[in-house]
């Protein structure tokens, strides 16, 4: 999996690409907490790219999300489409957290 | 035909033993992308498995079985010799809670569960055996 970073607009575009899975979570969790330390508290994942992802993956979701709401920030999901949109749906995100179809449908 | 992959219950295994379902399943002409909860909820049951089914100094084996039907439905046998254990029995995860009163994990099975057609536990001589199945219709 391929983690890209960019900060612009006042919040920073978290870019996932390839496989999320229980192998490479604790790679993304590693780096988004280190994306909170270092203050950024308005942050988008980008799942455009991703082709895969299982519990392991949406556990590091939430646990971001735990983390930036704590500190009056907020954590969304962009680029859902195909068998992701359908991951997070059925485990029922939308209803904890901003989902979005596009990068270009965000606010 | 049927094949069947063994190795031991690490986590260094899982990307080899959903490579074993992918290959089957290009071998058959189906798109990887249509394999997508298949390759998941196997995830779910191997993770599981890696985690709870043998003590940390003593790792036993995982036996992965595919086979595909005429119909182009897959059933893949997941077979461990830890402890009896029915992953099926957890009562899933409330997906309505709202963010605060949910827990986080429980969340695997539940997925498994709504992405095959049918999923089936035994414990038939000291092993766990779990069963699922998913229908491809042409």
């Amino acid at each position: 999996m391929e983690i890209g970073k960019l900060v612009e607009e006042g919040r920073c575009v978290v870019g996932l690409k390839g496989r999320l899975d229980a192998v490479t979570a604790p790679e993304l969790e590693l780096s988004l907490g280190k994306i909170i330390e270092e203050g950024n508290l308005n942050i988008v994942l980008d799942l455009t790219n991703l082709e895969y992802v299982s519990s392991a993956g949406l556990r590091i979701f939430l646990v971001a999300t735990k983390k930036v709401k704590a500190l009056k920030g907020e954590l969304c999901l962009a680029g859902l489409s195909g068998n992701i949109k359908e991951v997070i749906e059925i485990s029922g995100f939308p209803s904890i957290m901003p989902c979005y179809d596009t990068m270009e449908d965000l606010p | 035909m049927n094949k069947t992959l063994v190795l031991s219950a690490r986590l260094e295994n899982l990307e080899a033993f959903l490579a074993h379902i992918r290959n089957s399943a290009t071998d058959r002409g189906l798109d990887v992308k249509l394999l997508y909860p298949v390759e998941l909820s196997l995830e779910e049951v191997l993770v599981n498995i890696i985690s709870y089914a043998y003590p940390e100094e003593k790792k036993g084996n995982i036996e992965l079985t595919c086979s595909w039907d005429s119909q182009h439905g897959v059933t893949i046998k997941v077979v461990d010799y830890g402890a009896a254990f029915d992953p099926l029995a957890k009562p899933d995860p409330d997906t309505n809670l709202s963010f605060y009163e949910r827990g986080i994990g429980g969340l695997g099975i539940f997925l498994t569960k709504k992405m095959m057609d049918e999923v089936v536990y035994e414990r038939s001589h000291d092993k766990n055996i779990l069963t699922m199945i998913k229908q491809y219709p042409r």
